[in-house]
């Protein structure tokens, strides 16, 4: 049988083998060090933002960013229902409560009516948004951001599965107060297991820098005031990260031309829909999404793994995760 | 015979939907993409698709 082919199969440049033995030949084998810099250099320099903090992954730099930003219990924090849990988990470990907000057809990511609908209609303000750049794909940042300005509320950009996407020419993940990148085994470029969070604010950084490393006061002795966690990237996956990112715009490059292939094979069959991109954005085409307008998708997701082929169905909206449908085997 | 179990997961949130979400969840596929993919490897992929198409 041929070789399977994944939904997105890790992708190394041949560089990130050889970061790793100098990271070895550092004995830095260690959540700090030469390649935890450069990898948090090298996003800065791609992505023009001012800050950066390797992590070990999206989840987590998402749960520091709330944490940075005093969101607990008690508090709600609006989050597009269309994601991957990775995106909510974080409101569930600081006690707050998500409030879930759809999509819209023309980007498939969160709706900025519906979003502005619930923040002029709300009695009780939420604290932030995370908003999820789905599969690649900018949600209207521009809008959702202004919006979030206009009423007062923290921007979160899960932009775990849009390294390399743009709108309007700035990186997703740089539009709000927080952005957040993903390097887990499946993403664009991946560290195997591996995040970074991100900000213009640097003090903010700084604070999440000290609670990554479970809140150690400046003293020699350790010394605890609050508690943090331990949530610092390894010098040695950051090398894989050093070397995945000398090659982010050719991964790009080739998401972009896989989807463009589907594209030209597909195009006469009326039933199908891509994910659309908006005009003036460029998303990083992370995974090839379509919807069927009557075929079931069920038979076409068991014939393409009859040839090694691995597809999945998009995500299901957590607003229906409550409800799940139970075969009964006899 | 199906039946049906509530999990407590998203219990009490609030959910301000109006079933795009659910209907691209119905309805849609992501499909293999790799960036060590060839132009055959899609096609191949392509055409079992419009196999398995309704006609």
């Amino acid at each position: 049988m041929n070789k399977r082919l994944f939904l997105s199969a890790p992708h190394m440049s041949g560089n990130e083998l050889k970061y790793i033995e100098k990271v070895f030949e550092s004995n830095y084998i260690a959540p700090l060090g030469e390649y935890v810099n450069k990898f948090e250099d090298s996003i800065k320099t791609y992505t023009k933002v001012e800050n950066a903090l390797a992590v070990t992954s999206g989840t987590a730099a998402i749960h520091l960013a709330l944490r940075v930003l005093g969101i607990g219990e008690g508090d709600e924090v609006l989050v597009s229902t269309f994601t991957f849990i990775g995106s909510v988990n974080a409101i569930l470990y600081q006690g707050a409560n998500p409030i879930f907000i759809d999509s819209d057809k023309e980007t498939w990511n969160l709706s900025p009516k519906l979003l502005n609908k619930y923040l002029c209609e709300c009695e009780k303000k939420p604290k932030a948004l995370i908003v999820t750049h789905l599969y690649g794909q900018c949600a209207d940042i521009e809008k959702i951001a202004d919006i979030c300005n206009f009423h007062g509320v923290y921007l979160i950009e899960d932009a775990a599965e849009s390294l390399g996407a743009i709108y309007n020419g700035k990186h997703t993940g740089t539009f709000g107060d927080f952005g957040i990148y993903s390097f887990n085994g499946n993403k664009i470029l991946t560290t195997s297991g591996g995040g970074m969070l991100v900000s213009s604010n640097k003090d903010w950084i700084e604070k999440a820098k000290f609670y990554s490393t479970q809140a150690k006061e400046p003293f020699i002795h350790y010394e605890h005031l609050e508690y943090g966690y331990n949530y610092r990237m390894s010098n040695v996956l950051a090398a894989i990260g050093v070397g995945q990112m000398e090659v982010i715009e050719d991964r790009v490059a080739k998401k972009r031309e896989i989807f463009d292939w589907y594209k030209e094979f597909l195009a006469d069959r009326e039933e199908i829909t891509f994910m659309p991109e908006l005009v003036n954005s460029r998303g990083n085409r992370w995974l090839t999404a379509m919807i069927f307008e009557k075929s079931d998708y069920n038979k076409i997701m068991k014939s393409l793994d009859k040839v090694n082929v691995e597809s999945r169905p998009l995500w299901k909206p957590m607003h229906i995760q409550n409800y799940l449908k139970i075969q009964k085997l006899l | 015979m199906e039946t049906y179990a509530h999990t407590k997961l998203f219990e009490n949130s609030k959910a301000i939907v109006d079933g795009t979400s659910e209907e691209l969840f119905v309805k849609g596929l992501c499909v293999a993409s790799s960036t060590t993919m060839t132009k055959d490897n899609v096609k191949m992929i392509c055409d079992v698709i419009i196999n398995n198409l309704d006609k």
